[in-house]
């Protein structure tokens, strides 16, 4: 498995260069696709898609089943159930085969790969006292 | 003693080219189609971007938003 650098997103306020742990995936539902990023997040507990990133693909929020709804920091969160396809493109290999969406205009700003789903497949290590940081992601059956 | 894993940090794999990288962040709070290696487009909504790749001849473009890090908090 390679090590994969941190994506560079920024300076901070506080003048330090932002780093995020982030893979390029595909959200393929119903013949359609789309590739996005995708951060490896661990205070995630499922994973979660921004509805931006299914509203290309003829995905209407309004018709989803209703999920358990999340909370954050940045406050309450509808979401809800969408089947679809989200493939690891690099790695050839299809990570889930549905996902929670978050509802419109709120939630994160990219795809949140959470523990429930993605944390069972891949062992993340973050070395974040690197410069620049890089993490791996080890397949769970390599680990045991 | 600590030992740290080195015996990776050859043949790093880029998710996104780091000169694509450099060229986002001049765009905090826009969404931007792109290939891992060129940006293709860069809006104000998702939609746009993502047309805009398409016009341009891109049938798979990676949709990203440009995180604004001056926030100083990320939700995510």
């Amino acid at each position: 498995m390679p090590r994969i650098p941190g994506t560079h997103v920024g300076t901070g306020p506080d003048g330090a260069e932002i780093f995020r742990p982030i893979i390029i995936v595909a959200i393929e539902i119903g013949g359609r696709g789309i590739r996005v990023p995708a951060l490896v997040d661990s205070g995630a507990d499922n994973t979660l898609v921004p509805e931006p990133f299914v509203a290309p693909l003829g995905v209407d929020f309004r018709k989803l089943t209703a999920g358990p709804g999340g909370l954050g920091p940045g406050g309450g969160l509808e979401t809800r159930l969408c089947q679809g396809v989200i493939r690891w493109e690099k790695e050839k290999i299809v990570l889930m085969t549905s996902f929670m969406v978050a509802e419109p205009g709120k939630g994160p700003e990219t795809v949140l790969l959470g523990r429930a789903d993605f944390f069972r497949l891949y062992v993340p290590r973050f070395h974040w006292h690197k410069n620049p940081p890089v993490f791996d992601l080890d397949p769970v059956a390599r680990n045991g | 003693m600590v030992v740290e894993d080195k015996t990776r940090d050859e043949g790093l794999v880029h998710e996104i080219e780091p000169a694509v990288q450099e060229e986002l962040v001049k765009h905090p709070g826009k969404w931007v189609a792109l290939t891992r290696s060129e940006v293709i487009a860069i809006r104000d909504t998702p939609a746009d971007a993502y047309a805009a790749a398409r016009l341009a001849g891109i049938e798979s473009p990676i949709l990203y938003h440009v995180p604004d890090p001056r926030a100083g908090y990320s939700y995510f």
